[in-house]
């Protein structure tokens, strides 16, 4: 028998795989958790497949709302005989993979691994007060895995319901580096870690309203953080999205989602990872609040439970806490496929 | 990495889960409750209208598919069959799907049976359907009388005797 929710799960799943420690940051979890209703990964009779691409492009420095440039950021920070380091540019890569199963007709499990890459470019202003960029070493590894189960509290109907009450539970687990360190001995910035080394809570409530062929769902996110083994805590993080998704062909669904994001700020509990003269490193400079807006496309492969998702967001409003390198840009690539 | 040859077998072994033959179903169940099936219109690729309540008299077979479901694709060749050995027979291929995409599986698989276009889903919503390929046998009166939800094997015996026996009632 055939299990099916057309539901919001790949909205879960594409903020649930971001275990990558800077993008619980701005994005993290809650990032693109909307826009995940005709998602064929829980379409499947007896389970599905995705692989999902996803990278995000960091270059703009705000404090508070204010853009600031790099040289400004690092002038406002800089003291003679101390040296000051701000990022110039962050790129993240994340390869997820995930697992959907369903357990009953209410029930459904999935499961996600990330592999992550990231690269950061430094500028740095020494004690003397000579200016040089740096290239950091790419850090890449297995992320933080995450199990999540999704139920079906309400729907009008099994199969392409109008109306539907989701409640979602997870937990992230620590499976991810969270202790990488540079060549010198020092912690690598938490925010570049592949892990977070901190099982975390994850809950979320969907709800989705059809009047096919228009899909509209509200989703809620809240990303439960608690300390990680080396003593640093990211901030708990809310994430809210609206989507909408218009099937315009026989095999083409357009969307846009708007998805928002509030991020407490983070605890360094021992210090390990705190160093006041790099603006990555210090704890005050977190926390924040981000709007994005979110094109999508879903092209479905014909005569397959298949599909190919792609999803551009940009975004609309940030506001941070201290001075803070935030996202420009990000992208989402994925193929599903149900059996 | 251990890991990624753990999870290539992983992928290996549901796949070949995936792409294991279905197996078929002998045997058509009751629904909990004997009802009158619910009223629907649809249309067919030329956009006649079906109905029903105007095979009332006539035993039905309710077929919901899917032309992305391959285990309903493989199942349409052997309803054709059927409905050539029992010409009295009602079938009605109910496709969650569009048009298009029936016409595209139609060239490749050409049905003389009505194929009727759910695109989305009214059919599904008031029937409850909860798995594809569903099959619902309808008696002369318009009533449920039997269910199956996945793949039926069509040259079993008990379930020609039960259309044969729905026939002559």
């Amino acid at each position: 028998m055939k299990i099916s929710n057309k539901i919001i799960v790949l909205s879960v799943l594409t903020g649930l795989s971001s275990n990558n420690s800077f993008a619980l940051g701005e994005c993290g979890f809650a990032c693109c958790l909307a826009g995940a209703a005709t998602s064929g990964v829980t379409l499947a009779q007896n389970f599905g497949l995705s692989m999902q691409y996803e990278k995000m492009d960091m270059t703009t420095i705000r404090n508070g709302r204010n853009k600031i440039s790099p040289d400004e950021a690092i002038n406002r920070h800089w003291k003679p005989g101390s040296s000051y380091s701000i990022p110039t540019n962050m790129k993240m890569e994340k390869l997820t993979f995930i697992g959907a199963l369903p357990i009953n007709e209410r029930w459904q499990m999935l499961g996600m691994l990330p592999y992550i890459r990231n690269n950061m470019d430094m500028r740095n202003k020494s004690s003397m007060g000579m200016v040089m960029d740096m290239k950091m070493d790419t850090l890449e590894g297995i992320g933080d895995a995450t199990l999540m189960g999704l139920y079906t509290a309400y729907t009008d109907a099994p199969i392409r319901p109008t109306e539907r009450l989701t409640l979602g539970i997870g937990l992230k687990t620590p499976t991810g580096k969270s202790d990488e360190r540079n060549s010198k001995g020092s912690f690598i910035h938490a925010m570049m870690q592949a892990g977070s080394g901190s099982w975390d809570g994850l809950f979320s409530l969907n709800y989705m309203k059809a009047f096919y062929p228009l899909v509209l769902q509200g989703n809620l996110f809240y990303h439960l953080t608690t300390k990680g083994k080396e003593g640093y805590e990211f901030g708990d993080q809310l994430g809210y999205d609206l989507s909408a998704r218009y099937q315009t062909g026989d095999y083409v669904n357009l969307g846009l989602e708007i998805n928002g994001i509030h991020a407490f700020k983070d605890k360094d509990h021992d210090g390990k990872f705190t160093r006041l003269t790099s603006m990555p490193d210090t704890p005050d400079y977190t926390g924040l609040d981000s709007i994005f807006l979110s094109p999508t496309l879903q092209v479905k492969i014909p005569n397959s439970n298949g599909s190919i998702d792609f999803k551009y967001q940009r975004p609309i409003y940030q506001k941070v806490h201290g001075y803070q390198q935030v996202v420009d840009s990000r992208w989402q690539l994925s193929v599903t496929w149900g059996f | 990495m251990a890991i990624i040859r753990y999870l290539g077998f992983l992928v290996f072994f549901l796949s070949g889960l995936a792409f294991a033959e279905p197996v078929l179903i002998k045997e058509l169940s009751q629904p909990a409750e004997i009802k009158l099936a619910p009223n629907f219109t649809l249309p067919d690729l030329q956009d006649k209208p079906f109905s029903n309540q105007q095979f009332i008299g006539k035993v039905v077979i309710l077929h919901i598919w899917a032309t992305w479901c391959e285990p309903c694709r493989q199942e349409m060749p052997i309803l054709e069959q059927l409905q050539q050995q029992f010409p009295q027979l009602v079938i009605l291929g109910i496709a969650e799907d569009s048009k298009a995409s029936v016409e595209q599986f139609l060239k490749q698989t050409p049905l003389s049976f009505p194929i009727l276009i759910d695109q989305y889903g009214k059919l599904l919503r008031d029937y409850k359907i909860k798995g594809f390929p569903t099959t619902y046998l309808i008696d002369k009166k318009g009533f449920l009388v039997n269910v199956a939800v996945g793949t039926i094997d069509w040259h079993d015996s008990k379930i020609i005797n039960k259309i044969n026996i729905l026939s002559d009632k």
